[in-house]
């Protein structure tokens, strides 16, 4: 019943799907900490970045189509280094989206109802329908695959490894540890962290906390498209991860602990993890629900999450 | 009537819309959905409006009233069916079995978790509603998976529908909806209009406006918010029962967590929050809105082809615009206060309270 060997395999399949929820955690904690509600917008953003990384992709290769050709289920794209811009100019977008909300959604019903967690959440929840709204306006329902051809799997010891994996666990790393730098050694950084510990006593320390808030939006909108870009990579693009993809992310954060990226990394590889590895005993249909057993567990034991002091 | 109606019909042909069409539509569709939304949005209100809970989850009771009673009036699986067989109640009882299950899940999943604080009990809430759609889809022998159940018994056929053809009306299956819907919707209403009067109701709103208040007069906490929660969603679940009667036919994926939770929200957002009459103009106004939309589609220039894509814009726009600039809905709730308060009194009141809608 416990096959060692075959654990660690699906481990290792695990660190992927968990790497990419780490990710996208990573950029909603960030945001979670200083507006102190989750934004349920949060996996349509992902969706965004993931559709205008196609677009931008297509349109260096030639290619211009927004709606996907009806003849099978997915249309196939293969994939080539073009990637790369396009993840960049789809990490930019988002970005500018989260600053968009933020000054024009979120700030005004701060100002008007300062103390309220739930309307703010509300709110969320219309920018992710608007966003669903414009999203399928532009580029319809149809799912799309990237398609990188056989590429075949890495050795390491007895187990095999997706080169996919590796790449996205690698920029997970590299990630992590830029956004150390920025955190905990730039001034930037230090502003950041103090609002989101606690915004009163930074405004009163003479930090502009509305813009530092505008900033962190920013630097979560960036992970966000980066790890929407990564999803789409992984697995496909579809509308409908806006949704499907909240359970995980939303877990990942509070299993970390809300506001602390490193605590997201951790829950997101946990998530990410427990899910592949729970395949060997039960049903794949059954992965949400792994998810949603780790959130009530920490929930009932150790709400404040599992790496906050 | 003859008259009013020819006149109208030579107004809204050129459109391309008949009249007969739209009233059909009014009469037979569209006070049918607005009514089951109705029922589900007062039951939202009573649990948020009234005590602040924050359930989005709405979906997933709905779901088990719906596949609860429609496993109680099912038959025996066909040939290429694999579900629980139970045994076949006669219609108004599957639908009670309903609402039981809704109410034995909303116990289960309420004990544990509507002591958590607001963000984290609407993460969970949404979880539970994608949880259970995994199950029913991911189990063997349960319900069927994806394919879903049919031949579900509609609602006191065929005594309702015999009655009907003896009185000459022709298009008995609509009219039968509508009288079944508008009788448990003027049923349900009436009961949550008694509801407020309660004492029990002045309790809820007193525990959702000041929380330190509540324990100091010698109220339960945890009881209260279970109970509400648990009789919400068991009027939750019945409002499944019933829509699955109606459509004799269900599955998984005719659940969707957009139209069946978000939207209730909206709903109850804009025709504010904690009057009951509120609600049915917010019904109204954004199941008009939704469902009406493609009523229009023959009118509309050829460049707003995509319509379901605009109705989630727009409804998404008017959300956001209430939201920030009116948060409180169309009706907003009237603060009890003395009677010895002048009406600016009153007025100072009311635009305190719009400050906060939330504990």
């Amino acid at each position: 019943m416990f096959d060692f060997s075959e654990i660690i395999q699906f481990a290792i399949i695990g660190i992927g799907t968990g790497s990419i929820i780490s990710m996208a955690g990573m950029g909603l904690t960030l945001s979670y900490g200083v507006i102190k509600f989750p934004n349920v917008a949060h996996g349509y953003s992902m969706v965004l970045g993931m559709f205008i990384a196609l677009t931008v992709y297509q349109l260096l290769q030639g290619v211009v189509e927004l709606e996907a050709i009806q003849l099978g289920a997915t249309k196939i794209l293969r994939t080539s280094w073009f990637i790369l811009p396009a993840l960049l100019v789809a990490m930019l977008t988002v970005g500018l989206l989260a600053v968009t909300t933020e000054l024009l959604v979120f700030r005004p019903i701060r100002k008007k109802s300062p103390q309220s967690i739930v309307t703010p959440l509300i709110a969320s929840i219309g920018v992710a329908i608007l966003l669903h709204g414009i999203l399928q306006y532009i580029w319809g329902v149809i799912p799309r695959i990237y398609d990188s051809g056989i590429v075949p799997n890495l050795q390491f010891f007895d187990y095999q490894v997706a080169p996919r994996t590796l790449i996205i666990f690698g920029t997970l790393m590299l990630v992590t540890i830029l956004l150390y730098i920025l955190l905990y050694r730039t001034t930037i950084g230090k502003t950041m962290r103090a609002t989101s510990n606690n915004s009163e006593l930074a405004e009163v320390s003479g930090i502009n906390t509305n813009k530092v808030r505008l900033i962190t939006w920013f630097v979560g909108g960036l992970l966000t498209g980066l790890a929407g870009v990564l999803f789409a990579l992984q697995v496909n693009i579809s509308i409908t991860t806006g949704l499907t993809i909240l359970l995980p992310v939303f877990a990942a954060v509070i299993v970390g602990g809300i506001g602390n990226p490193w605590g997201a990394l951790t829950g997101g590889l946990i998530i990410g993890i427990s899910q592949e590895i729970s395949v060997i005993w039960i049903d794949p249909g059954y992965k949400q629900a792994i998810t949603f057993i780790i959130l009530i567990i920490v929930l009932l034991i150790r709400p404040r999450g599992l790496f906050t002091k | 009537m003859n008259i009013l109606g020819s006149q109208i019909t030579e107004l809204v042909i050129p459109f391309g819309i008949t009249f007969s069409g739209v009233v059909d539509w009014f009469w037979g569709t569209f006070l049918v959905i607005a009514g089951i939304y109705l029922i589900l949005a007062w039951a939202l209100n009573l649990q948020w409006g009234y005590l602040g809970i924050f359930n989005f989850g709405v979906v997933a009771f709905f779901m088990v009233g719906a596949y609860t009673s429609a496993l109680f009036s099912v038959g025996p699986p066909g040939e290429f069916e694999q579900y629980i067989e139970i045994i076949q109640l006669p219609v108004p009882l599957n639908w009670i079995a309903g609402m039981l299950a809704a109410g034995i899940l909303a116990l289960f999943v309420g004990l544990p978790v509507l002591r958590l604080r607001h963000d984290y009990l609407a993460i969970v809430t949404i979880g539970i509603a994608q949880i259970l759609r995994s199950v029913a889809n991911s189990t063997d022998g349960f319900v069927n998976r994806n394919e879903g159940l049919q031949g579900l018994s509609k609602p006191f056929e065929p005594y309702l529908h015999d009655l009907l053809r003896l009185i000459g009306i022709d298009r008995v299956d609509q009219l039968a909806n509508l009288l079944v819907i508008a009788f448990f919707v003027s049923l349900i209403g009436l009961f949550f209009y008694l509801l407020t009067t309660t004492p029990w109701a002045r309790t809820l709103r007193l525990l959702r406006d000041s929380e330190a208040a509540a324990p100091a007069f010698g109220k339960n906490i945890a009881a209260l918010r279970l109970q509400t929660f648990v009789i919400g969603s068991m009027i939750i679940g019945f409002a499944g029962a019933l829509s699955a009667s109606i459509s004799s036919v269900i599955s998984p994926s005719s659940f969707n967590d957009f139209e069946r939770t978000f939207l209730v929200w909206v709903m109850v957002i804009v025709g504010g929050s904690g009057r009951n009459l509120g609600t049915i103009i917010g019904v109204l106004l954004i199941t008009g809105l939704w469902f009406g939309v493609s009523l229009f589609q023959e009118i509309l220039p050829s460049f707003i082809d995509d319509v379901e894509s605009l109705r989630l814009i727009v409804i998404g726009v008017i959300m956001l615009l209430f939201l920030i600039f009116r948060p409180n809905g169309i009706l907003p709730e009237k603060p009890q206060v003395s009677r010895f308060y002048s009406k600016k009194d009153v007025e100072k009141i009311i635009d305190d309270k719009e400050k906060l809608i939330d504990p």
